[in-house]
């Protein structure tokens, strides 16, 4: 292969596992920005999208491209509650209480998916037009992961529409920057925090199933890929999306490069490079100096 | 001399015998422990470690307000560290000591000011972060730790020259028993002088201590340190009595584990540090037929079920009855 | 950096705060020289608080400079300055509220720039603390009530506490913010009784909503009024201006002046 398809080889696996993150960490950071609550269940909504999934198509007997929307549905479904009845009551509690309440829930969701599912990596039926490769001319390109990066545009998109011209979206950013304001504003914070909830949640549903390839599905998931999403959010900071899509495309681009040229090492050459950026500043790439 | 704050001659006297009643009572508890289970002194010592890695997660945590998912990093330092120390340069069992506590506290240095200088969910995911590349180091680093393999056949010398570490474990056990009481001990001193008080004056409200002038990232920074010594020197213990070293003393599962026994028993007590991996390790040990699977489910359960109902823990609940007892006991 | 300390006091020079287009505090000079007694009052939303944060430290001025006995602090972060002798009180009670007043005061004490903490000799044994402790106890007369935890007191006596706290920790220079706020009608003469005995040599900033207070204790008034000084000047001169009477003391300054 040569130097410039090798490069544009990492360019594309890069973007496409940029991307995957990207999807799942952008609930967080909203979770974060807008209730200031540490949650560290997240990857749970990620992970239940791809199991809902398999579900709905392996006993629903629900076609792929049905079972994608229910799968999200479900999960945001799952999530409304949760938020109404658990987080918020949490959510004037002390960091370690979040912290020691997501766990929990992690701990939870992931013994429930290993006693449903089994412990070994579940696998998803994808339909034919998924399955194959597309040949990109330098290389094949497995369809599943333009389909992530399909679903990373997509999510761009939606995120840029919803902010800038939805009444929920803004309502949303006036909460996140000054809460206080926006409640004397009459926006009802607590409305608008389910329904950003409940949309992180989607959102993290659809990086599951998109990424599936890349992040297989097994029980552990939330915590094995817990510091991934942590990762991309702390660097990335509490700005705008854009800045979770930077930091997704760094802290991505490092580690897939790694896996090409020094493959044992690329979780250390990720987890080096967020420490550095957090070094130089602590508050994120984009976020406010605190 | 003023005679308003320090305590009546009669209250001083009482004092002085009392003082070291939590260190009886846990030197009771040990050699309870040994006559408990004389069969299986292998699970027993393990209690005795888990408490000792329990208390530097409490000082950290429950006295210095630093919440983190990562300590097992300090811990794991202090286990290779031992390990190697035994294996390369000597099997003195207390120097081994001394290198992984001296292990343990280096990491906290060289990692703590990076924990301090970020808040929230950052924080945290730094304290993750840090013990996982050095469990990915540990990983690829064959030559060194053993890789996944880690490192075994690590003998230690005899303590003192006489007391053999034997198969049975007699010697271990007391090593480890003695090494938590001094220890605990030590701790409680630390907690009762000016800079215990300075860092529950730090948990209770931040701003205002800052108002008066502390200098928190010292303070912090210092408490970190002490608590990545401790875990060290547990990690240490845990190395020479089980004369292994695995991957598992860095894993995410060996700090959240010590974080469920501590907040268990109850955070910023020190001794409800004790109190949970008693019992927490001791329900593990009772059900140890059940799977992996279903033991996360048990703990998850348990933990919301503390933090919604019961967040100060079970020594927070036995406190709160002395409390209680003590008030009817003034009516009456 | 000056190496002789001057006593000056507190000195404030055209302090500005700007948030994006907005001036909250606009050229704000201030002077507090050792043993002064001032007030600093103005309508809500004047910018008391505003103005309390950018000396303390809390906030960092967009403009001017704050200078401490001669020294520079306008970049130091509020714990230096604490350390230094510049401290401050709360209006809403911040104390250790799961702890014995005694040992908030120790608290104080042990933080003050001039001590080192110890790791290992018991809280009672370093020499000094519990003589300083004391004092502070005196001084506020809450010395029967030493052994009590704060959570356990009334609001009014934990105003006390609040401000035995700040006396405790010896400072120079001393900012009140509303010290009789939450207090019941029949108890604030203790405060301001307390407040009278504070040390003669102490300079003191009072932030202060109530006037029978601000015409007791204060000997020189500034008055702030959207960010900028109105006017400065005695008890007198204040409640005689005719800008400040239309624009906020109302009848007051009858009962005041008569």
């Amino acid at each position: 292969m040569s130097p410039l398809s090798l490069l544009a080889s990492v360019a594309v696996d890069s973007l496409a596992y940029a991307m995957v993150l990207f999807v799942i960490s952008v609930g967080l950071s909203i979770t974060l920005g807008l209730m200031r609550f540490v949650n560290l269940a997240h990857g749970l909504f990620a992970v239940a999208g791809g199991y809902a999934l398999v579900a709905a198509m392996a006993r629903l007997g629900l076609p792929y491209e049905a079972a994608v929307p229910a799968a999200l549905a479900a999960v945001a479904l799952l999530a409304w509650p949760l938020e109404r009845w658990l987080y918020r009551r949490l959510a004037g509690r002390s960091e370690l209480d979040q912290v020691l309440f997501s766990i929990a829930l992690v701990f939870i969701g992931i013994a429930g998916l290993g006693l449903l599912f089994g412990n070994a990596i579940t696998a998803v039926r994808l339909p034919g037009y998924l399955q194959g490769s597309v040949s990109l001319g330098f290389r094949e390109l497995p369809a599943q992961r333009l389909a992530a990066l399909g679903a990373g545009v997509f999510t761009l998109v939606l995120l840029s529409w919803l902010m800038q011209s939805t009444r929920f979206g803004i309502e949303l950013r006036a909460a996140v920057e000054r809460p206080q304001a926006a409640q004397a504003l009459g926006i009802r914070t607590t409305r608008v925090c389910s329904l950003a909830f409940a949309l992180g949640a989607a959102l993290a549903a659809l990086g599951g199933v998109a990424g599936a390839e890349l992040l297989p599905l097994e029980p552990h998931y939330p915590l094995k890929y817990l510091v991934l999403f942590l990762a991309v959010v702390a660097v990335g900071g509490l700005g705008s999306h854009w800045g979770l899509l930077a930091a997704a495309l760094l802290l991505g681009t490092v580690e897939t490069a790694a896996k090409y040229f020094v493959p044992g090492l690329s979780s250390i050459f990720f987890f080096t490079t967020m420490l550095a950026v957090l070094a130089w500043r602590p508050q994120g790439l984009f976020g406010r100096p605190v | 001399m003023n005679t308003i704050l320090m305590k009546a001659p009669a209250q001083r006297l009482r004092w002085r015998p009392t003082a070291l009643a939590p260190e009886a009572l846990l030197l009771l508890g040990g050699i309870g422990l040994y006559l408990l289970v004389p069969d299986d002194l292998g699970f027993a010592t393990r209690v005795l470690i888990g408490a000792l890695f329990a208390l530097s997660l409490d000082l950290v945590l429950g006295y210095g307000g630093i919440v983190t998912l990562g300590q097992a990093a300090l811990f794991g330092s202090g286990a290779y560290a031992a390990g190697l120390f035994a294996l390369h340069l000597s099997g003195n069992p207390l120097l081994g000591l001394v290198a992984g506590a001296a292990a343990g506290a280096a990491t906290a240095g060289l990692t703590g000011w990076l924990v301090l200088r970020s808040h929230g969910l950052t924080a945290v995911m730094i304290t993750i972060a840090v013990a996982q590349v050095l469990l990915e180091v540990a990983s690829k680093w064959r030559s060194v730790t053993g890789g996944d393999d880690g490192l075994s056949g690590i003998a230690v010398q005899p303590l003192f020259g006489r007391f053999e570490f034997d198969f049975f474990g007699h010697t271990g056990y007391w090593y480890a028993l003695v090494v938590l009481l001094l220890v605990f001990a030590a701790l409680r001193r630390l907690v009762a002088a000016p800079f215990g008080l300075t860092l529950v004056g730090l948990r209770e409200d931040r701003v205002r201590m800052v108002a008066l002038g502390c200098r928190l990232q010292r303070r912090l920074g210092t408490a970190y340190l002490i608590g990545g010594a401790v875990a060290g020197l547990a990690g240490a213990l845990s190395a020479q009595v089980t004369q292994v070293v695995g991957l598992s003393s860095l894993s995410f599962a060996q700090s959240a584990e010590a974080l469920v026994m501590l907040v268990l028993g109850g955070t910023g007590r020190l001794w409800g540090a004790i109190l949970g991996t008693a019992v927490f390790m001791g329900v593990h040990h009772l059900a140890s037929s059940i799977d992996p699977l279903r033991w996360m489910l048990v703990i998850g359960v348990m933990l919301l079920g503390v933090v919604l109902f019961m967040p100060q823990g079970l020594s927070g609940a036995v406190v709160s009855l002395w409390r209680r007892l003590q008030r009817r006991q003034e009516a009456a | 950096m000056t190496t002789t300390t001057t006593r000056e006091g507190l000195v404030v020079r055209g302090l500005c705060r700007r948030f994006g287009a907005l001036q909250v505090t606009s050229n704000v000079d201030l002077q507090l020289r050792p043993g002064a007694r001032a007030a600093l009052i103005g309508p809500n939303g004047a910018g008391k608080t505003t103005l309390v944060n950018l000396i303390t430290g809390a906030l960092a001025p967009s403009a001017g400079t704050v200078h401490l006995d001669g020294r520079d602090i306008t970049h130091l972060d509020p714990a230096a300055r604490a350390r230094l002798g510049l401290l401050r009180s709360f209006q809403i009670t911040r104390l250790f509220r799961t702890q014995t007043v005694a040992d908030n005061l120790r608290q104080a004490v042990l933080q003050r720039g001039d001590r080192r903490l110890g790791l290992w000799r018991p809280v009672h044994t370093v020499p000094g603390l519990d003589e300083e402790v004391e004092r502070a106890l005196r001084l506020l007369q809450l010395h029967d009530r030493a052994q009590r935890r704060v959570a356990d007191l009334a609001y009014g006596e934990q105003r006390l506490v609040e401000l035995a706290l700040a006396v405790a920790a010896r400072p120079r220079v001393l900012l009140l913010d509303e010290p009789a706020a939450g207090v019941p009608q029949g108890e604030s003469h203790v405060i301001v009784q307390a407040i009278e005995a504070l040390p003669a040599d102490l300079a003191v900033l009072l932030i202060e909503h109530d006037m029978d207070l601000v015409f007791r204790l204060a000997r020189d008034i500034t008055v702030l009024v959207a960010g900028a000084v109105l006017m400065q000047g005695s008890p007198d001169q204040v409640a005689n201006d005719a800008r400040v009477r239309s624009l906020y003391l109302g009848e007051h300054a009858h009962d005041a002046v008569a």
